[in-house]
């Protein structure tokens, strides 16, 4: 006799397991997917007589766990369902009159899974049968029809290593379908960062903004379970593009339970305390669960004040924290408690402190100015900063800094210099300020069940998050610029689903769902006023808030001197201009340059609907068919600006009220009168997408089963992808009272700087700079974009071993369609002839903007084994192939998370293999439990390695002709900085049959990211835990990186200088600024980031750390 | 788990919480270097006239790989000469000489990083841009950008006070076409070195030797040597100016010259100064390169055709007049080089041997420059 496992068996629940009349039955657990709109599941089965097998009518069927009972009558063919069921573990018991009762232990019921048992009813004497015990988080589940991984509350310790982990990042990484990209962040079946759905307790778990995780992928000690579905489900899941991720949270139970966790670290600092505690009502009617986690780390890779650039980092010290509180509240009542509201939530911060531990003398000025310590500087006390504007206006340091807008937080007053001390003096420049960002997020849902009977459940949910991020970027020494933004926003939602029942061989499922976003993103950035005021801006408006004429010298500016007049004499003039400056009656004394703004402000609704029928013919075979519909309704600004032309003869679009140009997207077709015009897909503006869905699964032995399906999902547009509008009223408010500034005529040669395509007149000086600043950092305003489809395939075989080992393995497809990429397109005249630029000859082309240009095909296998055990050695083996194909061109630049296309590749047509993953990744997470008390948990990940390398092609427009050509230090499209291969400067050959006179020397394929890096394998975190038997106090040490592996993925040194192929030149690792840092050049160049060599490693890992922890069972 | 922020610019930091990263972790790439040892140095001098009747000194050197390519993108040259040979110390024009002021030799500063103010750069005539290439020295050694560099001295250095020193660059019908878009070396490539370097320094007989030093970025140093003697210091006749220059009308135009006793080739060269700037104004092409190479002295005719002006997108608007090689109304100048060595066979692209023949019958490479004479198409 096989006893069901007691792995998922609360702990202190009483066995009232009684040896039944079991003949050779198995335990189905079907999965239909993760519910987006539940977080229940159901059991169902047929009862039938040992003897003969009929249907038994009439028995009664209770199913009774801590926290929740349910019961049924079996119908006149035996069978009998069970839905609405709380996610727990159950004891389920059979009574008829005239047979043995029958009792059956650690039944588990998991999020919209359900359950089948069919047992066997005797009048005889209870014999022994034989019970298979299957792990629901095991590989074999012959039921189940989707591709559904699912990880219990003690797969997830032994996955992590250990309990109370926070790391859902590491998690995700031990499942099969989830793939770490090159950034570290999971995607899901080599999906793009925002590709992917993130649920916790059913609400979408991804900001309504970028459409990133909320959560900073931080575990609490609440959770349940996890569930990936990689691919889609069935229809009643809103699956988000690639696949989605579901968290459900634990609930109170009676008896009640509890646990305390504290950790420490003895190198360097960390400290973490977690506890939780669950109970119920001894009727049921409430329960309650509560946990909360604190954590505290500050991993360095040097010791404090230790010059972190040796090893190529600026942030050598790392302090996060992080807090989670979460509470799951149930009260129930009704009849037999059938009905229940449910008020969850969830509040969560986790912020991160990034400084550099010393970065010594180098990093602004010298020693001999009195720098020592760490070098982050605000924007108007960088070196860099001062020395560009000075060589490009001609002004002193001190004007400089009375222009700049001071950062959040800067001392009022600039820090004064002198022409013996160029530079500010350390006291009053070096900053304890460090880069911060803060990632909080609360959740709330409050959701109404009723069990209407035993087969028909309703759930109606309200649900709001709320998750802004804020990023706080001083100037770190590489750029100089400070920037602050908020980006996230808040989502709010209701949905409706209904399962039912309908006879023994249907389920249906319907529902309805919708949930408004609203976006944040308010980006607050001195880059503008910096570049503007060195003219790097297409207007060039900056130059009006310098006191002189950096050409001339003199004021000859319209908001200099304004209203006195101009002396004749230099001097004088200057003296005018500098208190014109100062005290014009257009602008303030004390006017800055402007900050850059970002404030995009569209919403977005969705909403769905589905229906799908789970059709079970038999108990081996089901098959789910489905359909949901979702759509979308972005809330974007007219069009009809851009289409509304005075008369026929007119050029441009101005509006006649307020004289500005309001188009705000970019035109892309021509009217009658050859005027451009503006035409929007439908789908772009309210997109409905069909979502067939159809799966199978087929138990086609005791040990074998396979499954299959076929779903189409859907991604919409992130806002980020398709607002990018600039704070218009931030300019206007400041300058919308005064005149365009000339200066556009000298810079431009024309005052028609502003509109889409800078070639309208401007209204006023507010609207030159909007203008400017909107076209020059974000683009086009609006860039509708229809959404992202996918169709995917995959196919599973499952199977168990003895020693209840299982596998699973699954190929699968997916091609994507409409994929979201940033593009620029040749610009052309109304009959699609291109447009050529004048001077160049070159092609004219559209500014880059959001399109639905991009190509996705994605192929791979996925395989686990798992292999669950109380004691002994138990754990899970997952590993992923994939091959991923797609037009963004690997490793340039934001590849996986908004990537964009070069025009010339876009117009071949050329396809790649993405430069963002491994084309295989696995894990190990074993486990060895002694009964003795003793645990020993060892994580290993393996990857296989990343592209690198920018290959040896390249595509470029050659004579106006996209060609795919030899990638050179003259032709490739990422610049010389980029290059892998180096031309004869004397003789340097064709474009298509250059003279290579030397390379980087190492090895090279012809698609850029043909070549993957050598990694340092078998990242490994260790765990060693010690419970005495009986005991409730548990004693562990969890190792992180025990190899000590931190150093990260090698990238182009973009500053070797080519001496030979696979030699640099002693430049290698510097910048041509002689007044960065003396005597070392651009520091974090150096040779302990193999800073000589023709790619750099950095450290990004976590160094190794020690973590010692006791817990305690309340 | 950091979040990525949208629209700013991204950063390199730890990869998050604790443990949230794994598995990434890599080392650096295997890289192959190249053998240094296969690559070889040659050198010649001889005597330059110029066309005033003073002379200086010619040197013409080659550093290549087996190939014929150039054999670094960085080196470090010296050059030094018997020691009666002098580099003035404070010369009347460019190069300063720096250091090698008053020395018999000229030197290129080693490679040091920017920024760098212990030790304090040389200064010297080369400085650390200049090199030695496949033809000849340049001041074109690659820095961290990798960008192609294409400069050109100026010659002769330390010009006499009123004699304008000048570049020289090889183009079309001689040498391939560049200015069609489709040079490797893109827009900045605008024509093929000559390999001669002048310098207003009276020419000494004797051995002269050349020193190219190697150092990579760990301070690995190979260096290369050659040598050459210069027996004779007597040098070519002064070059008169053309005779007559006779414009089709369409773009193309003859030069009519008299190639003075003892030059074996001459190279005619053809720069309109700056190409299609009368058309349409502005900023025009710059310099746009022609050369025909002539045998033998006496009375000669170098033909240039109509037709070899740049097109292409690299012409601009400028190519949409179908690229006649002068442009009505540019200025150009045209000048005569005389050798009595194979000055255009020793160079690329028409020559990729290793160790190519840079000396005469005299066993020296004398040559005679005429100034440039300027005309108006």
């Amino acid at each position: 006799m096989y006893v069901l496992s007691r792995l998922f068996t609360p702990r202190g629940l009483a066995s009232r397991f009684t040896i039944g009349a079991l003949l050779a039955f198995v335990l189905f657990f079907n999965s239909v997917g993760t519910l987006f709109a539940s977080t229940t599941g159901g059991i169902s089965g047929t009862v039938t007589g040992a003897q003969g097998g009929q249907g038994l009518a009439g028995v009664k069927v209770a199913a009774v766990s801590p926290s929740s009972r349910y019961g049924g009558v079996t119908d006149g063919k035996g069978f009998f369902s069970l839905q609405g069921m709380d996610t727990d573990t159950y004891t389920l018991s059979f009574e008829l009159a005239g047979y043995q009762p029958q009792s059956i232990t650690g039944v588990n019921v998991f999020a919209d899974q359900n359950v089948n048992v069919s047992p066997q009813l005797t009048k005889s004497l209870i014999t022994i049968g034989r019970v298979v015990a299957r792990s629901v988080g095991g590989a074999f589940q012959p039921s189940q029809t989707s591709d559904t991984y699912t990880v219990t509350t003690s797969q997830i310790a032994n996955q992590l290593g250990k309990s109370d982990s926070v790391s859902e990042t590491n998690l995700i990484f031990t499942l099969p379908g989830s793939t770490r990209d090159s950034s570290g962040y999971p995607v899901i079946r080599g999906g793009r960062e925002n590709e992917e759905g993130f649920q916790y307790e059913g609400i979408p778990y991804t900001d309504a903004f970028t459409s990133q995780f909320i959560n900073s992928l931080a575990l609490n000690p609440g959770v349940f379970s996890l569930q990936l579905t990689p691919g889609a489900g069935d229809a009643s899941i809103q699956s988000q593009g690639t696949g989605t991720l579901n968290l459900i949270s634990k609930r109170g139970t009676r008896p009640a339970f509890g646990s305390l966790d504290f950790e420490a670290l003895t190198y360097p600092m960390a400290h973490q305390f977690a506890t939780e505690y669950g109970f119920a009502s001894p009727d049921g009617r409430f329960s309650n669960y509560v946990a909360f986690q604190g954590n505290t780390t500050n991993a360095m890779y040097q010791a404090h004040n230790a010059d972190s650039t040796r090893i190529g980092t600026f942030f050598s010290q790392q302090y996060q924290t992080s807090r989670d509180l979460t509470d799951n509240f149930f009260y129930k009542f009704g009849r037999d408690l059938n009905q229940s509201i449910q008020v969850f939530y969830q509040n969560q911060s986790v912020s991160f402190f990034s400084n550099n531990g010393g970065l010594g003398p180098y990093a602004i000025g010298s020693a001999a100015a009195g720098y020592s310590g760490p070098g982050l500087c605000y924007n108007s006390c960088d070196p860099i900063a001062l020395s560009t504007i000075r060589g490009a206006t001609g002004l002193t340091n001190n004007q400089i800094q009375q222009i700049l807008m001071p950062y959040v937080g800067q001392p009022a007053a600039p820090c004064p210099v002198t022409a013996s001390s160029p530079v500010p003096t350390q006291a009053c420049a070096t900053l304890n300020h460090p880069i911060q960002q803060f990632q909080p997020n609360d959740t709330f849902k409050i959701q109404y069940s009723n069990n209407i009977d035993a087969s028909t459940f309703f759930t109606a949910k309200f649900f709001h998050a709320n998750a802004v991020s804020t990023f706080d970027l001083i100037n770190q020494g590489t750029a100089y610029y400070d920037e602050w933004a908020l980006q996230g926003g808040q989502d709010i939602g209701v949905a409706l689903d209904i399962t039912k029942q309908i006879n023994s061989k249907n389920l249906l499922k319907i529902g309805v769902n919708s949930y408004f976003l609203h976006p944040i993103d308010n980006v607050t950035s001195g880059v503008f006023g910096l570049l503007d005021a060195t003219g790097f801006s297409f207007a060039g408006a900056g130059y009006d808030f310098l006191p002189v004429n950096p050409f001339t010298g003199a004021c000859s500016y319209l908001y200099c001197g304004k209203g006195v007049a101009i002396s004749s004499n230099p001097a004088t003039a200057t003296a005018q201009a500098l208190a014109g400056y100062g005290g014009s009656s257009f602008v303030a004394p004390g006017t800055f340059v402007p900050q850059a703004m970002q404030n995009p402000t569209a919403n977005r609704r969705d909403w769905g609907v589905y229906l799908n029928d789970t059709f079970s013919p038999t108990d081996r075979l089901k098959i789910d068919l489905g359909v949901r519909i979702d759509g979308s309704h972005n809330s974007l600004p007219s069009e009809a600006p851009c289409n509304t032309y005075a008369s026929a003869a007119a050029t441009s679009t101005i509006d006649a009220t307020s004289a500005a140009n309001q188009c705000l997207y970019q035109y892309n077709a021509f009217n009658s009168n050859g005027q451009p015009i503006v035409v929007i897909d439908p789908q772009a503006k309210n997109p409905v997408v069909p979502e067939p869905r159809v799966a199978f699964s087929w138990q086609i032995g005791r040990n074998d089963a396979i499954r299959a399906s076929y779903g189409r999902t859907v991604e919409f547009a992130p806002i980020a992808d398709f607002d990018s509008r600039t704070s218009r009223q931030y300019y206007n408010n400041l300058y919308g009272s005064i005149a365009p500034t000339p200066f556009a005529l000298i810079w431009n040669g024309s005052m028609n700087t502003c509109g889409v395509t800078q070639t309208n007149p401007c209204s006023s000086f507010g609207e030159q700079l909007y203008w400017d600043n909107q076209l020059n950092f974000d683009g086009i305003p609006i860039e509708p974009v229809k959404p992202e489809t996918f169709n995917n395939f995959d196919f599973s075989f499952s199977h168990q071993f003895p020693a209840n080992i299982a596998l699973k393995v699954t190929p699968f497809y997916r091609r994507g369609y409409d994929a979201l990429v940033l593009s620029n397109t040749v610009k052309t005249d109304k009959s699609g002839n291109p447009l050529i630029d004048p001077l160049t000859g070159g092609f004219l082309f559209n500014p880059s903007v959001s399109s639905n240009l991009g190509i996705e095909r994605t192929t791979g296998v996925e395989m686990q084994i798992t292999r669950d055990l109380g004691y002994g050695i138990s754990g899970e083996f997952a590993a992923t192939y994939i091959n991923e194909l797609s037009n963004v061109v690997p490793l340039s630049s934001s590849e996986d998370f908004f990537p964009s296309i070069p025009a010339a590749s876009l117009a071949l047509g050329n396809l790649y293999r993405v430069g963002f993953l491994s084309p295989f990744t696995a894990a190990l997470a074993l486990q060895y439990k002694s009964r003795g008390g003793l645990r020993i948990n060892p994580v290993t990940f393996y990857v296989k390695g990343y592209p690198i390398g920018n290959g040896l092609i390249t595509a470029n427009y050659v004579n106006n002709v996209p060609m795919n050509i030899p990638s050179t230090n003259v032709s490739f499209s990422g610049g010389s900085t980029g290059a892998m291969q180096y031309v004869d400067p004397m003789n340097p050959g064709s474009i298509t049959r250059p003279n290579i006179a030397a390379t980087r020397g190492s090895a090279l394929s012809a698609s850029p990211g043909g070549v993957l890096s050598n990694n340092r394998n078998l990242f490994t975190n260790l765990d060693i835990e010690f419970q005495p038997p009986g005991s409730r106090n548990n004693f562990g040490l969890f190792i992180t990186n025990l190899f000590g592996n931190v150093y990260g993925l090698p990238s182009l040194n973009s500053r070797w200088q080519p001496v030979a192929t696979g030699i640099g030149g002693p430049k290698t690792g510097t910048t041509s600024n002689v007044l960065t840092f003396p005597n070392e050049g651009q520091v974090n160049y150096a040779a302990d980031r193999f800073g000589f060599a023709p790619f750099i490693i950095s450290p990004t890992g976590t160094p190794t750390e020690f973590r010692l922890y006791y817990q305690l069972a309340l | 788990m950091f979040k990525h922020s949208r629209n700013l610019i991204a950063l390199a930091l730890l990869g998050g919480l604790v443990g949230c990263t794994s598995g990434q972790s890599a080392v650096e790439p295997a890289v192959s270097g190249a053998n240094l040892s296969l690559d070889k140095a040659t050198l010649a001098v001889g005597v330059a006239t110029f066309f005033d009747g003073t002379q200086g000194t010619n040197a013409v050197a080659t550093f290549r790989q087996p190939n014929g390519n150039s054999a670094t993108l960085v080196n470090t040259p010296s050059l030094t000469g018997p020691a009666a040979w002098l580099v003035p110390a404070a010369p009347a024009s460019a190069p300063a000489t720096g250091v090698d002021g008053g020395t018999n030799r000229i030197t290129a500063a080693p490679q040091i990083q920017s920024g760098v103010t212990s030790p304090v750069p040389v200064a010297d005539t080369l400085a650390q841009s200049g090199g030695v290439f496949s033809y000849g020295f340049a001041p074109d050694n690659a820095s961290t950008s990798g960008a192609i560099v294409t400069t050109s001295y100026t010659m002769p250095f330390w010009a006499a006070t009123g004699f304008t020193a000048r570049s020289y660059k090889g183009g079309p019908p001689a040498y391939p076409q560049e200015r069609n878009g489709l040079s490797g070396g893109g827009t900045a490539f605008i024509g093929f070195a000559q390999g001669f370097l002048t310098l207003n320094t009276p020419a000494v007989a004797g051995t002269y030797n050349l020193a190219i030093n190697v150092t990579d970025s760990v301070g690995n140093s190979t260096n290369f040597a050659a040598s050459a003697t210069l027996t004779s210091t007597a040098g070519l006749p002064p070059y008169g100016a053309p005779t007559s220059v006779v414009e089709d009308g369409a773009g193309g135009l003859t030069v009519n010259f008299v190639a003075p006793a003892g030059v074996t080739e001459t190279v005619v060269d053809i720069q309109d100064l700056n190409y299609c700037f009368a058309t349409i104004g502005g900023s025009g092409l710059g310099s746009v390169w022609y050369s025909v190479v002539v045998q033998g002295s006496g009375a000669q005719s170098a033909v240039f055709p109509a037709n070899l002006g740049p097109t292409g997108s690299s012409a601009g608007a400028c190519g949409s007049t179908s690229g006649p090689s002068v442009l009505t109304g540019d200025t150009y100048g045209v000048f005569l080089i005389g050798a009595d060595y194979p000055l255009f066979e020793a160079g690329p692209p028409q020559n990729v041997s290793q160790t190519p023949t840079l000396v005469g019958a005299a066993g020296q490479a004398d040559i005679t420059i005429a100034a440039r004479a300027t005309f108006v198409y």
